[in-house]
């Protein structure tokens, strides 16, 4: 019974529902961490509220019945029945959890909801323990039975919007649901305002449903079974709370057809005719009138049942932004990329035919395209603060395991990264948060020994820097045993004993492959399969890593990424007959090689003294060197380096291809591209290219290097 | 006779609408066969609850025949009886939840 329109709304249901558990599980942390606050606790109400609401909607019955159980612990803990505890959230975080693995099962089962799983009813036995503890929680909705009474009974209006089938909503199937929210005490579907047959299109819902409905579920359950259409539809909900006026409003809304609607109010018992007509003189409707034998209304029945149109408003905000397919983006970008790739083309052609209209043309054209692409990769950032705030929980459950007391503090979760980035670094950065809560902060007793505060502290860092974003895991804990690390480095066969190696190297060391130095294996991390897989990892999305080490102190691990995997601002410079292309943000500036310089490997750059790579001797390009060599001078994470080209042809957009997987190990190489003329060109991998030289200088120099300068 | 078969829903909504249009133009009497039917959603009881209100002003008898246990249910729960009439509303039969017994009160009157 899915066809495609509900199979379209269903997607809209599960993309919603995973930010509502984004929502539940932030709020269920926040409750955790401070003072029962009633606004995160409603806030994780209307949550699991919403969740059982829409998934009621599309008959998802396993889902429904796991989030009523979870409701209804809300519930009692929002009446204060239930106290916040660590034992209640620790049951709820995992129910969340399960939560979101029934609905990422729907994928997998075609919509079902599925049978409960042995681990769910687990989990609802272990929420319904904590309800059972609070005796007098009232169980709410569809499992339970109980008997409503005249006070409980509401009259629904509902007038879905045009559209509503088309979009995969079907009014039965609300009133459906409706049917097990309570008792449906009279349905009367109101066929008045359909047009004319030929007027009338087939797909346009034009009926009108006026419901009385007998439930003890409260307005606000009610209610929430049309968040989902409540933008587009005229759903009003009269209880025994509500005043004539309101009712009366209600009749006046169907114009022409307000006699039909209010004989059927009169007929169903919600309304006297009197009152309709304007002339009665009591106070208060037949509902309420009806309620008095029963004693006051319940409180929760009492809510204004105006809050709607507050909502509506509240929706009316969230529509200022779209959701769009991620692949959708991708085929733009990859579009765009060609685009600028064709457009270079056409630059070079204009240039070459000497017609001056024609170059401007081209000129105003690659200006739009400049403004396009942009645009357009900018449509992919998103912030990373989405990302770091799913840690919480990590350093939550993690700490909690280990016995150890850490906060996680979180600073620039606004900086902007490519969307593909985001999704990239979670899994590198869960290895890099379980090894410091692992490994690097101690035990509260040894913190307090050395006079630490005894409450560990997690930072997890953000921020743009010259063209790259970096991200940094920090911890205050022992920082890395450098004794350790070699000896450890020696025993496996990765370095001779002996070697002289800087601290630097020796931090270095713990990326390699098969390296752990932790003496127990935990089930967390530890099993010398963490920080190489983290550099291959971040390796694979063009960046770096490296880490701080500050012994007794803490460790910082900085990965260090591009701001986009797509496009870059590339240079391009000759060497023979080849052009290759250094990325333009690590470009610093570019000066001629002085005749003088011709055989040294550093370069005086106005009294700083660079190392100097000659491109055409390290990558092997055959071919006659110049009379006069250029320099383009390149920074990466703050080592300057020289690297010595045949000529320099200015700057270029350059989209990235991957290098296919003969050459995936090619060092100093990041990709190759396609040139406006069609030519290939090599990227170079800056990064790898320092590093290299940084190696090489930090032997040789000692030796040759500084004694030269000294005797300048 | 239209006969109907398949799901009456929003797939088919429109052809299910020109198929009754077009059988009122001989101005007979419409029987209209709802054995085949499998599934009814909103848009296609608005094309019967249309095709009533037609039948009606054009003078002639719409009768719908052998509704399937599913359909009537359906129709139960929107307050129509399967002749298409409403439900009186506050009489009996009061609609009971919606998975109460389909044939328990299939009561014409």
């Amino acid at each position: 019974m899915f066809d495609d329109d509900m199979r379209a709304a269903l997607g809209t249901f599960m993309v919603e529902a995973a930010d509502l558990l984004i929502q539940m599980e932030a709020g269920l942390l926040q409750l955790e961490s401070g003072q029962p606050d009633e606004e995160t606790l409603n806030g994780v109400f209307r949550a699991a509220h919403t969740i059982k609401g829409s998934a009621g909607l599309f008959g998802l019955d396993g889902i429904v019945t796991f989030t009523h159980v979870l409701e209804s612990v809300l519930d009692a803990m929002r009446s204060g029945e239930i106290a916040v505890s660590a034992a209640l959230i620790g049951t709820m975080l995992p129910s969340k959890d399960h939560l979101a693995g029934l609905i990422g099962d729907l994928v997998a089962d075609g919509g079902t909801g599925g049978q409960e799983s042995p681990a769910g009813l687990a989990l609802m036995a272990r929420l319904e323990s904590f309800l059972a503890a609070a005796p007098t929680a009232a169980v709410a909705g569809p499992v339970t039975e109980t008997v409503a009474t005249d006070a409980d009974r509401m009259h629904l209006s509902l007038r879905f919007g045009p559209d509503c089938l088309r979009s995969g909503m079907d009014p039965i199937a609300f009133i459906r649901y409706l049917g097990t929210l309570g008792e449906l005490v009279s349905v009367t579907t109101v066929p008045d305002l359909l047009p004319a047959a030929d007027e009338m299109d087939a797909e346009t819902c034009y009926l009108d449903f006026e419901i009385t409905l007998s439930t003890t579920a409260g307005l606000a359950a009610v209610e929430g079974v049309f968040d989902f259409v409540r933008a587009d539809s005229d759903i009003r909900i009269l209880t025994s709370a509500s005043t004539l006026s309101d009712y009366r409003d209600l009749v006046a809304s169907f114009g022409p057809h307000s006699a039909q609607i209010a004989e059927i109010l009169v007929r169903s018992g919600a309304a006297r005719a009197g009152d309709l007509t304007g002339d009665g003189p009591q106070p208060g409707a037949a509902l309420a009138a009806r309620a008095e034998p029963a004693g006051p209304p319940p409180a929760e029945t009492t809510a204004p049942a105006v809050r709607t149109g507050a909502d509506r408003v509240a929706r009316a905000g969230e529509v200022n932004s779209i959701r769009v397919d991620a692949a959708r983006l991708d085929l733009l970008i990859d579009t765009v990329g060609e685009l600028v790739i064709a457009g270079a083309g056409a630059g070079l052609g204009a240039r070459l035919s000497g017609d001056e209209d024609l170059r401007t043309s081209i000129g105003e054209v690659m200006r739009l395209i400049e403004g396009v692409r942009s645009n357009a990769l900018r449509l992919r950032m998103v912030p990373i603060g989405t990302t770091f705030s799913r840690f919480q929980r990590v350093v939550r459950d993690v700490s909690t395991d280990l016995g150890k007391d850490v906060s996680l503090v979180i600073t620039g979760g606004e900086t902007e990264v490519d969307k593909a980035l985001v999704e990239q670094i979670g899994d590198p950065l869960t290895h890099l948060v379980r090894n410091a809560l692992d490994h690097g902060i101690e035990p509260a007793d040894v913190r307090v020994a050395q006079g630490k505060p005894a409450r560990g502290t997690l930072r997890l860092n953000a921020f743009h820097d010259s063209g790259s974003i970096v991200v940094e895991v920090g911890d205050d804990g022992g920082g890395i045993d450098r004794g350790r690390v070699l000896a450890k480095a020696v025993e496996r066969g990765l370095v001779e004993p002996g070697a002289p190696l800087s601290d630097k190297e020796i931090d270095a060391l713990i990326f390699e492959p098969g390296f752990s130095t932790s003496t127990q294996v935990s089930n967390l991390s530890g099993r010398g399969v963490g920080m190489d897989v983290v550099k291959r990892n971040v390796a694979a999305m063009r960046g770096a890593i490296d880490v701080e080490n500050r012994p007794q102190e803490g460790t910082t691990v900085r990965i260090r990424l591009p701001l986009t995997l797509a496009i870059i601002n590339g240079f391009l410079v000759g060497i023979g007959a080849a052009t290759f292309v250094i990325p333009l943000d690590h470009v610093v500036e570019c000066v001629e090689l002085p005749v003088s310089n011709q055989r040294r490997d550093y370069l005086d750059l106005r009294g700083e003294v660079l190392p100097l790579i000659r491109l055409w001797s390290l990558l092997s390009v055959p071919g006659e060197r110049p009379r006069r060599e250029s320099v383009v001078i390149v920074e990466h994470a703050g080592s300057k380096t020289g690297l010595v080209v045949d000529t320099l042809k200015g700057e270029s957009q350059t989209v990235i291809k991957p290098l296919g997987r003969l050459f995936e190990h090619v060092e100093g190489i990041g990709g190759s591209t396609i040139l406006g003329n069609g030519e290939v060109a090599l990227i170079i991998d800056v990064a790898t290219l320092v590093a290299y030289v940084t190696a090489r200088a930090g032997r040789s120099r000692p030796a040759s290097a500084e004694p030269e300068l000294a005797s300048r | 006779v239209v006969r109907l078969s398949g799901d009456l829903t929003i797939q088919t909504a429109a052809e299910t609408k020109a198929a009754i249009m077009a059988a009122f133009d001989d101005g007979a009497d419409l029987d209209v066969d709802l054995s085949e039917i499998t599934d009814l959603d909103t848009a296609g009881l608005q094309i019967l609850l249309l095709a009533r209100r037609e039948a009606l002003s054009l003078g002639v008898t719409l009768s719908l025949s052998g509704p399937p246990t599913a359909v009537r249910e359906i129709l139960r729960t929107v307050g129509i009886t399967a002749d298409l009439s409403p439900v009186p509303v506050g009489e009996e039969p009061r609609l009971e939840s919606a998975t109460g017994d389909p044939e328990a009160d299939d009561v014409r009157r």
